[in-house]
């Protein structure tokens, strides 16, 4: 019975399914990896860090060398609740719930954005620590504003191009969404 | 694990294959077209599988899966997407309760009047008309979509009104 309705299926189901679990098995592939590669990198940087900090004699490069680990730390785990969110999309969910759910995940500015200051904050600071003595040609308080300057500078770019893909990608299916809720609830 | 979530998924699709397939042709005339959404929609429910608690019927959840897909099908031009009914859907009285009216659907000529009518209605109509079309009830169509009871009897009381009189003028004028 239920393989006579299989094959009346429009598709070839078991071809599907089989797309299906290796679709799966692709994506849990590829979490690990990056996540292993996150954490790989993360010990390396920790053990050339922790090497650093017994080396060096420089405290700028020690605390540089720990707020930037902490910024990737960071990154990492934020990156990876984000791909979480993103990659589980449930469509089983009623209408206006997933209507919703859409525009607020397309939004440019979230709450949860905010989030991602504080390993950018740190970041700033401990590159700018970590560099504070290669620039020894300048006075501190200009080497500290030559750095903070060009990272402010590479952060407006980062955002200008984000900007841009989510103008061009997102913001329509936001739009789109919101069309539909004014629409279902008007 | 794997196995168990694949006979899960042949047993749904095995019991809910017609109903997939009927949502897919109200959307789409083109058979090409209805295919496509008809994966799309198995691929979203493979994808929800492991999210689905059983808090509500299986039925109402393959359901919010084919609307929602509907809503956001891919590759499709969401306002341009054609009803498509047939004169072996056995509800469509369920949308023109009016004996004269129903008599005369039994015409090839009302159905594709009917048909045009059902073209023009937004996407949103279009989709509440689907679930009225497989026989839900209200208090079904509620829950697949996220509104309340009356909010749904009023839209659907509404876009039926507007068959009903747009019908009315079109039998008129012609």
């Amino acid at each position: 019975m239920e393989t006579n309705h299989i094959n009346q299926s429009p598709i070839d189901l078991e071809s599907l399914i089989s797309g299906l679990k290796t679709e799966d098995a692709r994506n849990l592939k590829l979490m690990l990896n990056i996540q292993s590669m996150m954490w790989g990198i993360a010990a390396v940087y920790v053990f050339i860090s922790a090497l650093k900090f017994i080396m060096t004699t420089s405290w700028y490069d020690k605390l540089g060398g720990f707020l930037t680990l902490v910024a990737f730390v960071a990154f990492a785990l934020l990156f990876r609740s984000y791909y979480k969110e993103y990659k589980t999309i449930d469509y089983g969910i009623p209408t206006i719930e997933m209507l919703k759910k859409a525009a607020i995940r397309y939004e440019l500015f979230q709450w949860r954005g905010l989030y991602v200051l504080a390993p950018l904050l740190l970041e700033g600071i401990g590159l700018n620590l970590m560099m504070f003595d290669d620039f020894t040609n300048l006075e501190p308080l200009n080497r500290i504003l030559f750095f903070q300057i060009s990272y402010f500078f590479v952060m407006v770019i980062a955002f200008l191009v984000g900007y841009i893909i989510w103008k061009k990608r997102q913001k329509p299916l936001r739009d789109y969404a919101l069309a539909l809720l004014k629409e279902f609830q008007s | 694990m794997k196995e168990q979530k694949e006979e899960q998924f042949k047993k749904i699709i095995a019991e809910n294959g017609d109903r997939i397939a009927r949502i897919c042709r109200y959307y789409n005339p083109d058979k090409e077209d209805q295919k496509d959404m008809y994966q799309e929609i198995l691929v979203n429910i493979w994808n929800s599988l492991d999210k689905f608690r059983g808090e509500s019927a299986i039925s109402t959840w393959i359901y919010r899966i084919a609307v929602n897909t509907s809503l956001s099908f891919t590759g499709k031009a969401f306002r341009h997407m054609k009803m498509q009914i047939n004169t072996e859907q056995q509800n469509l009285t369920m949308l023109l309760d009016d004996d004269d009216l129903e008599a005369k659907l039994k015409q090839e000529a009302d159905l594709e009047k009917l048909q045009t009518q059902l073209n023009q209605l937004s996407v949103i109509d279009k989709a509440l008309i689907s679930l009225v079309l497989e026989g839900l009830s209200m208090r079904e169509i509620a829950d697949v979509i996220g509104l309340t009871e009356p909010n749904v009897k009023v839209k659907i009381h509404r876009i039926k009104e507007d068959l009903k009189r747009n019908m009315s003028k079109y039998n008129q004028n012609s």
